[in-house]
């Protein structure tokens, strides 16, 4: 399990990763997280929406009101041009910290 | 199945975010607990159950309330130590001092432990009746069942502002601690002054006067918070 400083700095990333598939409501984003991590990064509403909420007001994200098929409003979230902007920064930097990590794990191992 | 919106508003109901934030960020977490429940209806489990595991997304709707504030105001007007501590320290302590002087000033029918219906100043009247230890007891024991009320009124004011159970205590009973340290002022002064300005406080002397001004009120004033504290965690038990 991944523990919980490592989430929270990920979380972020997660979100806009996400996203980048197009818009989704917060139950959606997720459950898609959920499955797409197999349930190694999980969101709870209260630790999805303040995060949500702080990402849109970095402008990185736009919530809006749609109406989905069954006739439920539901707050749809999409990357602003800005979250875009961030992604590829953003995931080169937590992969460059993934591959130093695995780097020193093998020397620990070896 | 429960009503959603109902119960976040209930549970964020000091969000202060203005009523068209508040109503969409109330309306999307109301949506996000009703899938949930619905997903896990489907999946078999009784309505009970799933109403609890929705709402167990939330350990502490408090700090969810602060967060949610602090993502979404546009600029913090007040540091959260102010308004979870400080402001509603400051209105208990305001208010046990009125509640002190009115009951001073309006003079109390007499009553069974006996009390002057004319005064002249509060502080020599309150310094009289702990020099005699009977006279104000009239006053002093109405005071005191204020008091929780008071007590109350902090836990209120710092839980509404996100406080922790921390917060609301000290919010609650800071009035005794501001007691103490004027006693503490007040008997270090009598005490620099010689033994003669001491007998001021006499009969009751240093021990009676942190009784009477800080031990019996504080607890008063717990008293109000635990009462508060209790109900509160009662009512949002029968929520969930």
């Amino acid at each position: 399990m991944i523990g919980a400083g490592i989430k929270r700095g990920t979380a972020e990333l997660a979100i806009l990763s996400v996203l980048e598939g197009g818009s989704l409501h917060g139950y959606e984003i997720a459950h898609r997280i959920e499955r797409q991590t197999r349930g190694k990064l999980r969101f709870t509403l209260a630790s999805l929406y303040p995060l949500l909420y702080r990402m849109e007001k970095k402008g990185f994200v736009r919530g809006a009101w749609e109406v989905s098929g069954n006739g439920r409003r539901r707050r749809c979230y999409r990357l602003t041009p800005t979250g875009k902007r961030k992604l590829l920064p953003l995931r080169q930097e937590w992969s460059e910290l993934f591959q130093a990590l695995q780097r020193l794990a093998k020397v620990a191992d070896a | 199945m429960p009503d959603w919106e109902k119960v976040v508003r209930e549970q964020l109901a000091g969000l202060n975010l203005g009523h068209e934030e508040e109503d969409e960020v109330i309306a999307e977490l109301a949506g996000h607990l009703e899938e949930t429940y619905e997903v896990l209806r489907r999946d078999g489990l009784p309505e009970r159950e799933a109403v609890r595991r929705a709402l167990s997304q939330v350990s502490n709707w408090s700090d969810l309330q602060r967060e949610i504030y602090c993502a979404r105001a546009k600029e913090n007007v007040m540091n959260p130590r102010t308004s979870r501590v400080w402001l509603p320290s400051l209105v208990t302590l305001t208010a046990s001092f009125i509640a002190l002087v009115a009951f001073g000033h309006l003079g109390l029918p007499p009553g069974p432990l006996g009390s002057r219906p004319h005064y002249e100043e509060w502080s020599s009247h309150l310094i009289t009746g702990i020099k005699t230890g009977r006279d104000t007891m009239n006053e002093y024991t109405v005071w005191l069942m204020v008091l929780p009320l008071v007590g109350a009124l902090g836990a209120w004011l710092s839980r509404r502002a996100g406080g922790t159970l921390r917060d609301v205590v000290i919010s609650g009973v800071f009035p005794a601690v501001a007691w103490l340290t004027i006693v503490l002022i007040v008997l270090s002064f009598a005490a620099s002054l010689g033994p003669g300005v001491e007998t001021l406080i006499l009969p009751v002397g240093p021990v009676g006067l942190i009784a009477m001004l800080v031990l019996v009120p504080g607890a008063c004033l717990l008293l109000g918070v635990l009462v508060y504290h209790a109900a509160v965690k009662r009512w949002t038990r029968s929520v969930a």
